[in-house]
């Protein structure tokens, strides 16, 4: 016999498994590996790296990765941009900065505002500006909340792209301002507009409640977003502003009623920023005058050592921490005054809105930004001075002093043996108030 | 082409979804071929099985294992593993005194018993023929003509080029027909 015909014909003998072999070791491996698997399901959700590795069973990684998703995210943008298809937006919907289907969200955003100023839809292209704001403060907060470090890149590009989005809102105002009466937009998307951009606002507010400053470039971000903030603020003020010119033209779109409550909304989250504000500042001052009086006490001690080394470093120290003790007090005293400033306009806005005077009620809402966009940059100055000598401040924006606490207890410790080595000082500040959150601050 | 497909749809849902179905249908496809390979350098039925069925179970652990790089092809995987399992048994063997089990070969009833005695008494030939053969050449033999692989498969799962698979097969063949002649 042929020789390959025998070696074939060995198929059919018994180098082969016997059957009840091949299922009893089936079952036993079944339940084997069964063990080793959870039982919940953890790919419930479509990962797409999953996706892309799978694909790249089937055809060699370099074309997946090269050829494939681009023309995916090429397919995405097409496919969205002209039929606003929603489920690939909730897929390019989570992308931060810096992922790869970013520039796919990005791409399809940009489409989206073309296609609606071709068809010449107004009211829609406003909307939009006024969404992608949002998105891009939440793109900020998810990127400063991450924490990833060297994370500064991101934030800039994305605080850089928010300001854009922001303007652009506002230019679509302005527009409607300038022909308010011709303007087919109605009162209503204006007051969508309104709603969006507080909600940036109130986004940005808690990036910069967790924004890190501890070096100069977050100090700079830090600025950059409380700017933003500002346009934001500033941008929904001004939509309250063509919302009441469009109800005085003659649109109906939007209540009497409703436009008071507006108003009304506005009014009082003025009041709130200029309160925290002075809550803030009045914080950092309780802790500056506990931590000078400490330095002044460290002095005294080592004057009477006589140790001439120590006693020149701490009188240095002295000297700093009086200067930034007065700069804070003339702070709080400038908060006071704007927050005296703040009430006398909320309680004329008050009585013109409900004499139905509604344009000069907005007048005083404008005035009282200014106010309370005053009060914010005096803060954001006293607390910029303090944290340049203690580390400590960025805790106590954190938990800051009520005012209605009935009594303040700081107790300052400070670690002598470091002084010398650093320009910060080393304290550890525990805050002790009656109120009821007692927060207990460490460092 | 299709069967080739399918593995690949099977090694899919085994890697993003460890999902042990398609692990047990990989198995099925692959059972007899990794018994075989391994058959043939062990000294027994029961080695045999209880490496196939270690290969196995390997298989799956490295699959769904932390870390796991690129599977190119599932067959290549079991192989490797098959390999590296019968060298353990190797060294273990060297380590431990080896005990030499002889088989009786089992006679199926019926009439075509004379038949079968026969086919049996070649089948037994050629496999201590096989056996005597270096590794190298029983691998290349068994999946060229037992298994029935292309020589582009067997190329991948032996790690050489094409042309050094065909020049394997053909000397394998050749050392082959020299031990049943001799």
């Amino acid at each position: 016999m042929d020789i390959k015909a025998q070696l074939k014909s060995l198929k059919h003998s018994e180098v082969n498994p016997s059957n009840d072999w091949l299922n009893s070791n089936r079952a036993l491996l079944c339940a084997q590996i069964k063990n080793t698997v959870d039982d919940s399901p953890t790919y419930s959700k479509i990962n797409l790296n999953n996706v892309w590795s799978g694909l790249s069973i089937f055809l060699p990684q370099s074309v997946v990765f090269n050829v494939v998703r681009p023309i995916a995210v090429l397919l995405i943008v097409a496919l969205v941009g002209t039929s606003g298809w929603v489920a690939t937006v909730d897929a390019s919907y989570e992308a931060l900065p810096g992922e790869w289907l970013y520039p796919a969200k990005r791409a399809v955003e940009k489409t989206q505002v073309v296609v609606a100023s071709v068809t010449g839809n107004k009211t829609s292209e406003t909307k939009l500006h006024a969404e992608f704001a949002k998105r891009r403060a939440t793109e900020v907060k998810k990127i400063v909340d991450a924490n990833i470090p060297n994370n500064q890149e991101q934030v800039k590009t994305a605080v850089e792209d928010l300001k854009n989005e922001i303007q652009n809102v506002n230019n679509k105002l302005d527009e409607m301002k300038a022909g308010a009466s011709e303007s087919k937009v109605s009162a209503d998307t204006v007051k969508d507009v309104k709603t969006t951009t507080e909600e940036v606002k109130v986004v940005l507010e808690l990036v910069k409640d967790n924004l890190q400053t501890n070096t100069t470039t977050d100090q700079i971000i830090s600025q950059s977003v409380s700017e933003v903030k500002d346009m934001a603020n500033a941008t929904a003020v001004n939509a309250m502003g063509v919302m009441v010119e469009k109800h005085l033209g003659g649109d109906v779109s939007v209540t009497k009623d409703e436009l008071k409550k507006e108003l009304d909304k506005t009014l009082n989250s003025a009041a709130a920023d200029i309160v925290s504000n002075q809550q803030n500042v009045e914080g950092v001052k309780t802790i500056v005058d506990a931590v000078t009086s400490e330095v002044k006490d460290l002095t005294k001690d080592s004057q009477s050592i006589n140790s001439t080394i120590t006693t020149s470093s701490t009188q240095n120290l002295t000297d700093k921490m009086v200067a930034i003790a007065s700069t804070t007090k003339a702070a709080v005293v400038q908060t006071d005054a704007a927050a005296v400033a703040g009430d006398k306009k909320i309680a004329e806005a008050k009585v013109l809105i409900g004499q139905d005077n509604l344009a000069q009620a907005m007048d005083k809402v404008k005035e009282l930004t200014v106010v309370a966009k005053e009060a914010e940059k005096i803060k954001d100055t006293a607390l910029q001075t303090v944290q340049n000598v203690l580390p400590i401040v960025n805790v106590v924006k954190d938990a800051s002093i009520p005012l209605n606490a009935t009594s303040t207890k700081v107790e300052v410790k400070i670690n002598t043996s470091t002084i010398m080595a650093t320009g910060t000082l080393p304290v550890q500040i525990v805050v002790t108030t009656t109120a009821s959150i007692v927060p207990t601050i460490k460092k | 082409m299709s069967g080739s497909i399918k593995e690949k749809l099977l090694l899919y849902r085994l890697q993003t979804k460890h999902d042990p179905e398609a692990f047990t249908e990989l198995y099925d496809l692959y059972v007899k071929r990794i018994y075989r390979f391994v058959y043939f350098k062990v000294s027994g039925k029961e080695e045999a099985e209880d490496i196939t069925s270690e290969v196995f179970l390997k298989t799956w652990n490295y699959v769904i294992g932390e870390n796991t790089k690129e599977i190119k092809s599932f067959s290549g995987l079991l192989y490797r593993l098959a390999r590296n399992a019968i060298i353990d048994l190797y060294r273990r063997r060297s380590t431990q005194p080896q005990v030499i089990i002889t088989e009786e070969i089992e006679l199926s009833d019926g009439g075509k018993w004379y038949e079968d005695l026969n086919r049996n008494a070649d089948a037994a030939q050629i496999i201590s023929a096989l056996k005597k053969l270096k590794q190298e050449y029983q691998e290349v033999l068994t999946l060229r003509y037992v298994d029935e692989l292309d020589v582009d498969e067997i190329a991948e799962i032996i790690g050489k080029g094409g042309i050094a698979t065909r020049v394997t097969i053909h000397r394998a063949i050749k050392k082959l027909k020299e031990i049943l002649g001799g």
